[in-house]
């Protein structure tokens, strides 16, 4: 539960195998309650963790309420034949007496082998450190007797003396001489200023210890439950529930009230085959035996309970008369005693359940169904929320970064900015290798009902509350995924998506055209304008270029890509960026034409209108220009090209170009585009987009009205988010509808 | 819809109730009703059964005199024999040896040196009831208030009283705290705003965190719900700044789209319905509550009043300020913690108390005040108290940094307004002030007679859960303190 572990613990169980490995993991189950000995406290607090433990084996196991105030067990679950019982099994791994905290609860997984393997691991670094440091101490010095020479000869004998003092022993003129001369203050970790090489080859061999020092096995732990070998200690009742008044000795056992002929179950106290009392194995063996008259009814309710929303006893933690009748008495006997028969295989009831009648009949209401409004006799499938942990990794799946991979260290949560614990948006695990930290909910799973993890959480509950509305609506986790949505959209929707009944949809989706093309074209000084454009026709990915490979055999090296590109081999190989002008207005234009390279002759970058000709012209060659042109007036239809050459040879001419353009209508507005953000690649239709997002997320094709819907909300959100200038609309846009999706109850419900 | 189906005779199970959970309601039309008749008056739950788990109105079980609770939760235990509760007899005794038994949390710094009070107390207003000087602002008030001095949890710890004065049981978690059972029994007249507000301080959370406003077993609409103690003070209400106005209109305007053709093709489940209402609400929740926590709109007199002004007061101020503006607009439950457990007075009391009474004294005071003005005090009950008070005794040694341990055994805490006497003093402790003497209260006497004064017998109160029924007190003796109700 995401307890901080300790370096090193001892333990019992050398060289532990993977089978034992499992058992001991499963001991953990033991260690789930609170346990506030961990930072302190005493045998009260060692009781109460008794008295928890107690309380989760009870209600998870055996459907009963155990409340167990030091071992005065009062179990609140009723039955008929009686109200009052002895304690159940008192196995003393939990030793209030000899308690042992948390942390010395602890097996290294650490074997002989890797422990042997980390010592001549260690072993090798500590002398790769002592050549590193020999080496460091030689550099040091050879950089201080050659800066020093550049010293004058009579102060050095008085510089060197200085600097080899101990700073302790230094007189005051010695410290004044340290102080006033820095430059000969030489450590390892400025030696990279005085003597480059050294410093790299310095560098090389601190990697390679760090390398080294990597593959030492890590040292793993697991928290167990586990007894003391050889001691048997006694369970007294306490008085009254209070643990400084011990009465009478008790012996180990089942509940009596559990037992069929009002007779115990009764354990020996010390099994002597064991090294351990062997309480826990008794009680385990109890319990499985197919006798227990609750063990698997309780845990045949759960698994129903997890299939269907509620259980055959719709009180799973409690199958007393206090708890609910079941709905179906039967058919809970015939799954019991099904588990035992089949070896107790959770796989095969899973299968039973989910291959039964019940559970694919259609969630669909019909009047009649309102007899039993609660579905308590399960006339249909009931619509159910997906739990906390489900919707989060639904809503991961849909953006397709789930990552499915099983086992491995849990990820930590981290507070954002307004101390909201979130899951670290970079690791898409599932929520269930999310770490569970009662002092640090996720947020996002509270919101929906995920039980903060005090003692057992016998049945959620799915409330439907405005927080969770606000979660969806304007959480950053959520908004984040709808933009990994938005991008999985535009990337992966094949071009001919469901294309023939989509094909008749386009004419209601109003996609306004995209402002910018990419292409080559030449350079007419004569003209003044760029003539023989033609668009670039491969995407990379991320740039477009003329063909797959590079340079393409007829056009050269031309591309262009978010930030600028490469100018093509010749003049007629200029790479343009071309932008047409959506309506008229006053055009303001500038950016900054970069070329990094100090190869080459550089290259020349022109703004050039197709109604005002050449507006600028700027060469850049290993340097910066800003690139500012006059205002200019634009008609709707204009093209205004940024077109880059090569000027004579084409060698290292890559060239970066981020450009603003600012347009004014005549009413005020204004609306601006910025080369870098708007970049894109080919994109289908925006039905195809629609119904592909459809897909992802319902896993069903869209129907013609949904199509309707979200090609108005489309055209509505384009305008508004084009009129606001917002870079790329069409992803904003999209965003927008993809959130809406994943916040939508056929996304949030099973039916 | 499912209010056609609760009109008819069929009884709603615990399934479809939990659907109409916080906020969750199906109908608007019941809201505007409930508004109207100020409460929902409804038949009580059949035996064994819970109340509907929801926020609406609910009429209590009398009527009642308070509407409302604010709790100024003051964690680490005030210091009683400094503040509220004078002793001539210590200060006499002033460096002497106490003669009787003492209960130490500390005892390697324990002493049994009497620690007469530094500070000098004087009578107040009409009533005339004795305030310690480090409470000026609150001298001014005493004609309002009812101290009780007799307050008693036997237990010294921090988090074992806490726990008691929450939940009801000393030492134990996971139980509903009093405010819970509030919203639980009677709902919100709210229905835009959490119903059950917790008000956290810049120092981060208090003692025994969480665990302050758990809702225990019952479902997690009824823990309280915190604010931050700056803004953001409720987390994602607001729509980010790209998403604000139009678009995130065009957003919900689809979003409700879709989930009314998939409500169409599941007739008649009402979680469903209530998704919808939840969006309608949370977007109704973006104005609601930031409306009621900008403090802008206050006038600067009020400001001033509550200490806004000064640096020292400013966030405490903000808080109580906050509060006020809560139960105005119908909000249950409020409380106010501050981080850690700044009266923990342990070591040099005589600076560290002074200090947090300069940061909560004026704007506690300007509360009880405010509300009065505004003749919202007679139907708000105020709660100002901490889980112990402090021991007569010195810990460590009688220096500058003589500080007192913890006192389970007797302490003070005060009760304005919601049908509490003014002017009154109830209860006493022995001589030097370390055990509640006479007319002893306890954290349970304390819960009964808040859930009176809010209309409700604590004993009929109940909560089924794991196949018993739970109550806040569960059985323990409590008594209504009826001698301080007006």
């Amino acid at each position: 539960m995401g307890r901080v572990i300790p370096p090193h613990v001892p333990s019992p169980w050398n060289n532990p195998r993977p089978e034992q490995v499992e058992l001991l993991a499963a001991t953990g189950f033991f260690r789930t309650a609170p346990d506030p000995t961990a930072s302190g406290g005493g045998q009260a607090e060692a009781e109460q963790v008794v008295a928890d433990t107690l309380k989760i084996v009870g209600s998870s196991l055996l459907g009963l309420t155990i409340d167990a105030p030091s071992a005065t067990i009062t179990v609140t679950t009723r039955f008929p034949t009686s109200t009052t019982s002895a304690p159940p099994c008192s196995s003393r791994a939990l030793d209030p007496g000899a308690q042992r905290r948390p942390p010395q609860r602890l097996v290294s997984l650490y074997t002989d082998a890797d422990r042997a393997k980390a010592a001549a691991i260690e072993a090798e670094v500590a002398k790769m450190q002592a050549d590193l440091t020999a080496r460091q101490t030689k550099a040091v010095k050879a950089a201080f007797d050659v800066t020093l020479a550049t010293f004058p000869a009579e102060q050095r004998a008085a510089l060197r003396a200085a600097f080899d003092t101990p700073d302790a022993k230094r007189t005051p003129e010695q410290k004044k001489l340290v102080a006033t001369n820095p430059k000969l203050n030489i450590n390892p970790g400025v030696l990279y200023q005085y003597n480059q090489a050294v410093a790299d080859e310095l560098q090389k061999l601190q990697n390679a210890i760090n390398v080294r020092r990597a593959q030492k096995p890590v040292e793993e732990f697991v928290a167990v439950l586990d007894e003391t070998p050889g001691r048997v200690p006694v369970t007294r009742l306490h008085h009254r529930g209070d643990y400084r008044q011990p009465k009478g000795e008790v012996t180990p056992g089942d509940l009596t009230v559990l037992a069929a002929d009002g007779k115990r179950s009764d354990f020996t106290a010390k099994d002597p085959t064991l090294p351990t009392t062997g309480r826990r194995l008794a009680l385990a063996r109890h319990l499985t035996s197919g006798e227990h008259p609750l063990t698997a009814r309780v845990l045949v309710n759960r698994l129903w309970l997890h299939h269907f929303g509620r259980g055959l006893v719709d009180s799973p933690g409690d199958f007393g008369t206090l708890g609910q009748r079941p709905s179906h008495p039967e058919l809970l006997d015939w799954l019991a005693s099904e588990l035992v028969r089949t070896g107790w295989s959770v796989k095969q009831i899973h299968r039973l359940l989910v291959t039964s009648t019940a559970y694919r009949q259609s969630s669909k209401r019909v009047p009649a169904h309102d007899i039993d409004n609660s579905n308590t006799l399960l006339a249909r499938y009931p619509v159910r929320r997906l739990e906390a942990e489900a919707v989060r990794d639904r809503i991961l799946a849909a953006t397709g970064r789930l990552d499915r991979r099983p086992g491995g260290p849990p990820v930590a949560g981290s507070e954002d900015a307004v101390g909201q614990v979130n899951a670290p948006d970079d690791q898409p695990r599932r929520s269930l290798y999310l770490q569970a930290k009662r002092t640090r909910p996720i947020a996002f799973l509270a919101a929906f009902d995920a039980p903060v993890g005090e003692l057992c959480c016998d049945r959620r509950v799915s409330s439907t509350v405005a927080p969770q509305a606000l979660m969806l609506m304007n959480s950053d986790f959520v908004l984040q995924q709808a933009g990994h949505l938005a991008r999985r959209v535009l990337a992966e929707t094949p071009a001919d998506f469901d294309r023939d009944r989509l094909r008749s949809a386009s004419a209601r989706f109003a996609r306004p055209s995209d402002a910018w093309s990419y292409g080559f074209g030449e350079y007419d000084p004569t003209a003044r304008r760029v003539i023989g454009f033609n668009a670039l026709g491969h995407w990379t990915g991320s740039s477009w270029q003329a063909g797959p490979t590079l340079p393409d055999p007829r056009h050269g090296w031309v591309l262009l890509h978010a930030g600028g590109g490469h100018a093509g081999n010749d003049q007629k190989h200029a790479a343009v960026r071309r932008w047409t002008a959506p309506r008229d207005g006053r055009m303001e234009l500038s950016g900054k034409l970069g070329h990094a390279s100090p190869g080459g002759d550089g290259v020349r970058g022109r703004v050039v209108s197709s109604r005002g000709g050449l507006l600028g012209e700027w060469q850049a060659k290993n340097r910066e220009v800003a690139t500012t042109v006059a205002a200019f007036d634009v008609r709707a239809g204009d093209t205004v090209d940024l077109a880059v050459d090569c000027v004579g040879d084409v060698n290292a001419d890559s060239f970066s170009w981020p450009v603003t353009l600012r347009l004014t209508s005549a009413g005020g507005a204004v609306q601006t585009w910025t080369s870098a953000a708007d970049f894109h690649g080919p994109r289908p239709a925006l039905p195809q987009l629609v119904a592909f997002a459809w897909q992802l997320v319902y896993g069903r094709p869209v129907g013609d009205d949904e199509l309707d819907l979200a090609g108005r909300f489309l055209t509505k959100q384009l305008a508004t988010l084009s009129a606001a200038g917002t870079p790329d609309a069409e992803a904003a846009a999209l965003t927008n509808l993809c959130q809406q999706l994943l916040a939508s109850s056929e996304f949030l419900y099973v039916d | 819809m499912w209010t056609d189906r609760t009109s008819g005779s069929h009884p709603l199970s615990r399934r479809e109730l939990l659907w109409q959970s916080a906020f969750g309601i199906g109908a608007f039309a019941l809201t505007h009703l409930l508004h109207r008749d100020g409460l929902l008056a409804q038949a009580p739950p059949k035996p064994g059964e819970n109340l509907p788990l929801d926020l609406k109105p609910r009429a209590p079980h009398f009527a009642p005199k308070a509407k409302a609770m604010i709790s100024l939760f003051m964690h680490g235990g005030p210091s009683h024999v400094d503040l509220l509760d004078p002793k001539p007899e210590l200060t006499r005794l002033h460096g002497k040896d106490y003669s009787g038994e003492v209960g130490f949390s500390f005892v390697n710094r324990a002493s049994k040196r009497l620690l007469g009070s530094p500070w000098k107390f004087a009578r107040h207003g009409k009533c005339g009831t004795p305030v310690s000087e480090l409470l000026p602002h609150l001298a001014e008030i005493v004609d309002d208030i009812c101290v009780l001095r007799s307050m008693h949890t036997g237990h010294n710890g921090h988090e074992v009283s806490i726990r008691y004065f929450h939940n009801g049981q000393a030492a134990v978690t996971g139980r509903p705290t009093m405010g819970s059972w509030l919203v639980y029994a009677l709902g919100s007249a709210a229905q835009n705003l959490p119903a059950y507000l917790v008000l956290s301080d810049p120092g981060g959370h208090p003692v025994d965190g969480t665990h302050n406003w758990s809702s225990g077993f019952m479902p997690p609409l009824y823990q309280g719900t915190v604010l931050r103690p700056q803004e953001p003070r409720i987390l994602n209400l607001d729509a980010p700044a790209h998403l604000r106005g139009e678009l995130q209109r065009d957003n919900l305007d689809l979003l409700a789209a879709l989930n009314r053709r998939h409500l169409a093709a599941h007739p008649g489940e009402a979680d469903l319905e209530s998704r919808i209402a939840s969006y309608e609400l949370a977007a109704q929740m973006q104005t609601a509550a930031k409306e009621a926590l900008d403090l802008s709109r206050e006038p600067e007199p009020i400001r001033r009043m509550y200490g806004l002004d000064d640096p020292l007061t400013q966030s405490y101020g903000e808080r109580c300020l906050i509060a006020r503006r809560l139960v105005e607009r119908g909000v249950r439950f409020v409380q106010l913690f501050l981080g850690g457990q700044p009266w923990d007075t342990h070591t040099s009391i005589r600076t560290t108390l002074p200090d947090i009474c300069r940061r909560t004294d004026r704007p506690a005071a300007a509360l009880v005040k405010d509300l009065k003005q505004r003749g919202l005090l007679d139907s708000t009950l105020v709660h100002w108290g901490g889980e112990i008070g402090r021991l007569p005794v010195c810990e460590g040694e009688l220096n500058d940094q003589v500080g007192r341990d913890h006192n389970g055994q007797g302490f003070s805490v005060w009760l304005a307004g919601g049908g509490v006497k003014g002017g009154m003093v109830y209860g006493a402790t022995d001589e030097v002030g370390h055990k509640a003497a006479e007319n002893v209260v306890t954290p349970n006497d304390y819960q009964a007679t808040v859930l009176h004064l809010l209309g409700l017998d604590h004993s009929r109160l109940v909560y089924r859960h794991n196949g018993r029924e739970q109550r806040l007190i569960d059985g323990r003796p409590a008594r209504v303190v009826k001698e301080i109700l007006a």
